[in-house]
């Protein structure tokens, strides 16, 4: 997993910032797919996830922003908020360590497995933000891979609920495609 | 009163995707509005943020398991204790003031 989450989160970087970049100003009050959330919304939430990123490579545990809504982490323009911290986390990426082992609630995990939680972040919160503005976001078939590689062996009810990160997974037709078979996984409608 | 030093109840929930504890304070008068959150690196963070905001504080570990980690007498619903096994101390912010009030999540 080591170079692959890397791999992934430098990717998904600039994945994330071509579907930001295509957002007009119009499009950041409108709702997203995740509950009560706007595409502003989703935009906050993803520095926090980058957030995480610069902690991890700087070898120290990510801390969480007290903030009301997650559109209150954005001020001024999205995309230039966007653009600000996917560059600090590239410039980060370079210097850090990423086989550094940190304490989790599981034990030891290295940079690099942690680092897979934000890596799948950018391209999911990616398709969130492309559904909010009309814009058809495709995921990456590896990154759909890597990313049931590393949550399929976590037990369901740690990853699904009020407490995790995803909803009821969502049933779609058999020829659905396979961004939307994804997206469906995480608890997202695609219809 | 929500948000009230030594009242409400903390839960503290391991993330097995993100890697660290969500740690929530419970207050009010039916222990169900949010007053806080936080994330923690390490039990012993979490505990000791549990520990700061109520007597009653509960966490469920990485591996599944349920236990008491407040100041208050064990409640009979719990089976065992949390025991401080000198792990690492995780980076968390310091709140700066307590803020009774409802939250969304962020997750």
């Amino acid at each position: 997993m080591a170079s692959d989450s890397g791999t992934l989160f430098l990717d998904g970087l600039d994945f994330c910032g071509e579907v930001v970049g295509q957002l007009g100003p119009e499009d950041w009050g409108r709702p997203s797919p995740c509950e009560g959330w706007t595409a502003l919304d989703v935009l906050g939430h993803l520095t926090t996830s980058l957030d995480m990123g610069l902690a991890l490579f700087a070898g120290e545990q990510p801390t969480w922003p007290d903030v009301e809504r997650p559109a209150d982490l954005v001020e001024g323009d999205p995309a230039a908020v966007y653009a600000d911290v996917a560059r600090r986390c590239r410039a980060a990426f370079e210097g850090a360590d990423l086989d550094l082992e940190m304490d989790t609630p599981m034990g030891k995990r290295t940079v690099a497995d942690r680092l897979a939680f934000p890596a799948v972040d950018l391209y999911v919160h990616a398709w969130d933000l492309g559904r909010s503005a009309g814009i058809e976001v495709a995921i990456p078939g590896d990154v759909v891979a890597f990313a049931h590689s590393y949550i399929d062996p976590i037990p369901d009810e740690a990853v699904r609920g009020p407490k995790g990160a995803f909803g009821p997974e969502v049933a779609v037709p058999d020829d659905a495609s396979a961004t939307d078979r994804f997206v469906a996984w995480t608890g997202r409608d695609p219809a | 009163m929500a948000g009230e030093r030594g009242s409400g109840v903390v839960s503290l929930d391991a993330d097995v995707l993100r890697g660290d504890y969500l740690c929530q304070w419970y207050d009010g008068d039916d222990g169900t509005v949010l007053a806080e959150r936080a994330r923690a690196g390490s039990a012993r963070t979490a505990v000791r943020w549990g520990q700061a905001r109520s007597s009653r504080v509960q966490i469920l570990t990485g591996a599944g398991e349920l236990l008491w980690a407040g100041t208050a007498p064990r409640p009979e619903a719990f089976a065992a204790s949390w025991v401080d096994d000198g792990e690492v101390v995780g980076r968390l912010p310091v709140p700066a003031a307590v803020r009774p009030r409802s939250r969304r999540s962020l997750s």
